[in-house]
């Protein structure tokens, strides 16, 4: 077969390197010898060892991890509830963009909204404040991408597992595991949020977990995606 | 005891100003297979889901032996429904598929295990207990939700169009799977469709709706033989339809001259006459009433249609060896016993 030039991909490969770019840079100073993370004085993996023993690293990386999981965790329920919840009062567009407000509104505003929240209920800020504002972040992204492929599914089988005698609770229970399962490989969230995350950091150990967090982020995406594969079904 | 499973009585359900059902009543036997028939939009499926406990009517009452069906709550009614979609859940195997109505019951792991794979044995669906809905063929992923719907036992199963969405060779096998199922597990079943083929090979007695009214109940065969009204005869099979004038003992036709049938619409009246295709015979003539526009070959008969001097298009079923072709000019015959009038 003729191959024909295709100008689409060509741009698409050249939109892939400009992406990617940065992240290259951070794991390969993540190697450098260099104190100094923008200067190369040679390769070395001494970071990848002192890391272990730079403490504020390790707590923060902690923290983080336990933030992340819980606010995972949170986000997914409360996201996946009102995208069927949504779902079923045929809402409109009005309350559907709504509720994915905070994914679009500018980081900045979101934060001195939820500062001033937090300061009038007078809570103060700890990692419970930390979890509650990464929750009202993420679940407006969790929104988004549920409504968009839970209008996918077939209501009769609301009606099914009524008609098979499930109650109102296990109905939705049901709803909830399709509607998670069913969020297949296309969802590109994640990697654009790890590459995002990641910056031009000033030392070398910011790089190594860089690209450690990158490691373990594109093995939980390539695992994601081979569950969501095999469970996805419609 | 009446032999009726099913008594609906003046039935009324309307959505906003849109009338689905206007004060329908119908029996329906115990181990019928009974099909609601007509086009989309006469009110079939909404009859089917008041059944299934998905909407509830304005007015009326639907008895199951006697007692108030409406009353049962949908979770609970002994009535089950394979969906046209089949609407199995994509994230559990067949087996999870077919058990999950017997889950929602207080039966035992082992008990439910048990009848699970008693209805997959008696389906053949063995081969597929671990597969996934999207592993499956659409035939096969019919006989999942067709078993998964009476597996909880049901008096009443509920088929919506279960056989359009399947392709012509499978269609026949279902056909026969159906009615094999349906004497085996001896329940009643109702068939909703707008296909009358459907309907016709699989019921034993059918409902003809039209605009939310039922305009006839009969057997397949008593409905093709004689349709009580036009609306029957015009949906039902193949057949010519001609508007005449009643005669005292009989009706005047353009075309088809004074034909004598007993009848009480008096005369003067403007009535529609049926003739089925089949009961036509073709006379060449030189002076005949009208001509043959199109003649094809249909394997075991000829399809040959024709145009009336009155301008009326006539459809006739003609022996394969007939030698008539397009151009010819013909009578038409018939015995009075066929003609239906309305």
């Amino acid at each position: 077969m003729h191959k024909r030039f295709n100008l689409s991909a060509v741009v698409a490969v050249f939109v892939i390197i400009f992406l990617y770019l940065p992240i290259t840079a951070v794991v390969g100073l993540s190697f450098n010898k260099s104190s100094n993370s923008l200067i190369w004085k040679g390769f070395s993996l001494d970071w990848y060892k002192t890391i272990w023993s730079n403490e504020p690293i390790m707590s923060s990386f902690q923290r983080t991890i336990f933030v992340a999981v819980v606010t995972t965790v949170l986000s997914l329920v409360i996201g996946t509830t009102i995208s069927i919840g949504l779902n079923k009062m045929k809402a409109g567009g009005f309350l559907r963009t709504f509720s994915t407000a905070p994914a679009i509104v500018p980081d900045l505003v979101l934060a001195i909204g939820l500062l001033t929240t937090f300061s009038i209920i007078s809570m103060s800020l700890s990692l419970t404040t930390v979890i509650i504002s990464h929750t009202v972040f993420c679940t407006a992204f969790v929104v988004a991408v549920v409504l968009a492929r839970i209008g996918l599914i077939d209501p009769s089988i609301e009606e099914a597992s009524t008609d098979l005698g499930a109650s109102a609770v296990k109905t939705l229970l049901d709803e909830f595991v399709i509607a998670f399962f069913t969020n297949g490989p296309e969802t590109p969230t994640l990697p654009m949020v790890i590459y995002s995350m990641i910056r031009f950091g000033v030392t070398p150990e910011i790089n190594v977990l860089g690209t450690l967090l990158l490691a373990i982020s594109f093995v939980g995406v390539i695992l994601a995606q081979r569950i969501g594969k095999v469970a996805d079904s419609i | 005891m009446s032999g009726n499973l099913l008594e609906i009585r003046n039935l009324t359900k309307n959505f906003g100003s849109v009338t689905a059902l206007n004060n329908i009543s119908l029996d329906i036997k115990t181990n019928e297979m009974f099909a609601l028939l007509g086009p989309s939009g006469c009110g079939k499926t909404t009859l089917l889901r008041i059944i299934a406990g998905f909407e509830y009517p304005d007015s009326g009452q639907v008895l199951m032996n006697q007692s108030d069906l409406l009353a049962i709550p949908t979770r609970t009614r002994p009535v089950n429904l394979m969906f046209q979609s089949y609407a199995l859940f994509p994230h559990m195997d067949v087996f999870s598929n077919i058990s999950y109505g017997l889950t929602n019951t207080s039966l035992t792991k082992e008990e439910i295990s048990k009848q699970t794979f008693e209805i997959i044995e008696k389906i053949g669906l063995q081969e597929h207990v671990k597969k996934k809905p999207n592993q499956l063929s659409g035939g096969q992923q019919q006989r999942v939700a067709l078993a998964r719907a009476i597996a909880r036992k049901p008096k009443i199963l509920l088929l919506d169009e279960p056989l359009s969405a399947l392709d012509k060779k499978i269609r026949q096998e279902m056909q026969i799977e159906l009615k094999r199922i349906q004497h085996e597990f001896g329940i009643t079943f109702i068939i909703v469709t707008h296909d009358q083929d459907e309907a016709i090979s699989l019921a034993n007695r059918i409902a003809v709706f039209d605009r939310g009214e039922i305009k006839q109940v009969s057997s397949p065969q008593e409905l093709y033989e004689n349709p009580t009204n036009e609306f029957v005869a015009d949906f039902i099979g193949d057949g010519n339809l001609f508007k005449a004038i009643s005669t005292a003992n009989g009706f005047q036709h353009q075309s088809l001259g004074e034909v004598a049938v007993a009848h009480n619409y008096g005369s003067g009246k403007q009535i529609s006459v049926l003739l089925r295709p089949e009961n036509i015979s073709l006379v060449k003539a030189a002076e005949g009433t009208g001509e043959i526009t199109d003649a094809v070959f249909a394997g075991s008969r000829k399809n040959i249609t024709i145009k009336l001097r009155s301008n009326e298009i006539v459809r006739v079923y003609a022996d394969k060896s007939a030698s008539l072709e397009i151009g010819d000019r013909v009578n038409l015959s018939f015995k009075p016993q066929d003609v239906r009038v309305f």
